[in-house]
């Protein structure tokens, strides 16, 4: 693998190369990361951690690309394939206005995304306290910036950002996530919210005219981990009907098609989601 | 409580700490890492955009 200087050279000639034809806004981190283009294809290597950013502004083979890194967790690049790293991290982003120009993610390369999370606004409490934080942090920059030792630290990236994680702990907490407890019943439960997508008419006639594909075995499997995660990090050693309740919306809002009648409805998928949640019985 | 489980919770304190009030976003982010494959969506609400 090249040094990141190399990476890094290589990174900006391909954005150079591509310019005019892609304006997918990526930002790898860390430095060790790069891009390697294949018969017109744009393909990403990293150590760990990619944020694709605005992923639906991106031409249709780069998040093919992109998106056939995620499943293989290779890349190839004239004949030559390159695993990725473990573990192999991937955030990206939607803008829902201006889709004038953009691609939007064919549903089945959605399903490849294991949580699908909506970003709201923050409340009028919390607002308050990033005014005052971002205030604090300005005051202190420019406190900072009159004090010549100060600013030196900081230009040599000695500043906080805050704890790390290693990879090593990130497999631990896999191990320990995957022998946590989850119930026959809390087993069959998961199961059922999923059939409840597939197979609505056996919930209700309502449920039936509101969706036209259900999940696909990607959500059943990632609904079963992402509840074990949550046990885990409530601490607990077993699955809860609680943690599949909280996790359907963001682990489904992808994965579920509507009916032409639920959207001119204005009923959305997280409607849907709850409607389904109400219906199928708690055990 | 396990050594990495203290990591992860102490993490979520100090994400908790740079990104105010999103308590369940870095719920979420803690989550992914967890499983295998841990790919995350995230989109703005369009009521966030309105």
């Amino acid at each position: 693998m090249c040094s990141s200087q190399k990476q890094e050279e290589r990174f900006h000639s391909i954005f150079e190369k591509i310019e005019g034809e892609f304006t997918f806004n990526t930002m790898l981190l860390p430095l060790h990361s790069g891009f390697i283009d294949h018969e017109n294809k744009l393909l990403c290597y990293t150590d760990h951690f990619v944020l694709a950013d605005e992923i639906n502004r991106a031409p249709a083979k780069v998040q093919s690309a992109l998106l056939e890194a995620m499943q293989e967790r290779s890349v190839t690049n004239a004949g030559t394939r390159y695993e990725l790293d473990k573990p192999f991290f991937v955030l990206a982003t939607q803008n829902p206005i201006e889709q004038e120009g953009t691609y939007p993610l064919p549903e089945a390369q959605l399903d490849r995304f294991l949580l699908h999370v909506f970003i709201d606004y923050p409340s009028i409490e919390n607002e308050l306290k990033i005014l005052r934080l971002v205030r604090k942090e300005a005051l202190s920059e420019i406190q900072m910036s009159s004090d010549k030792s100060l600013k030196s630290a900081v230009d040599s990236g000695t500043k906080s950002v805050g704890r790390k994680i290693s990879s090593v702990h990130v497999f631990e907490a896999r191990n320990e996530v995957l022998n946590i407890y989850m119930a026959p019943e809390i087993e069959r439960y998961l199961v059922e919210i999923i059939a409840a997508t597939r197979i609505p008419e056996k919930y209700s006639d309502e449920l039936a005219r509101l969706i036209t594909w259900g999940a696909s075995p990607r959500g059943s499997l990632s609904l079963d981990r992402c509840a074990r995660a949550r046990a885990w990090l409530h601490e607990r050693d077993f699955v809860t009907p609680e943690d599949l309740q909280d996790l359907s919306g963001d682990v489904l809002r992808h994965r579920i098609i509507e009916s032409y009648e639920a959207e001119s409805d204005g009923i959305t998928t997280d409607d849907v989601i709850a409607k389904i949640l109400a219906q199928v019985a708690v055990p | 409580m396990s050594n990495s489980l203290r990591i992860f919770h102490q993490l979520q304190a100090d994400l908790n700490q740079i990104i105010l009030g999103q308590e369940r976003l870095i719920e979420r982010l803690l989550i992914v890492l967890l499983p295998e494959y841990n790919y995350v969506f995230f989109s703005k609400t369009r009521r966030a955009l309105s």
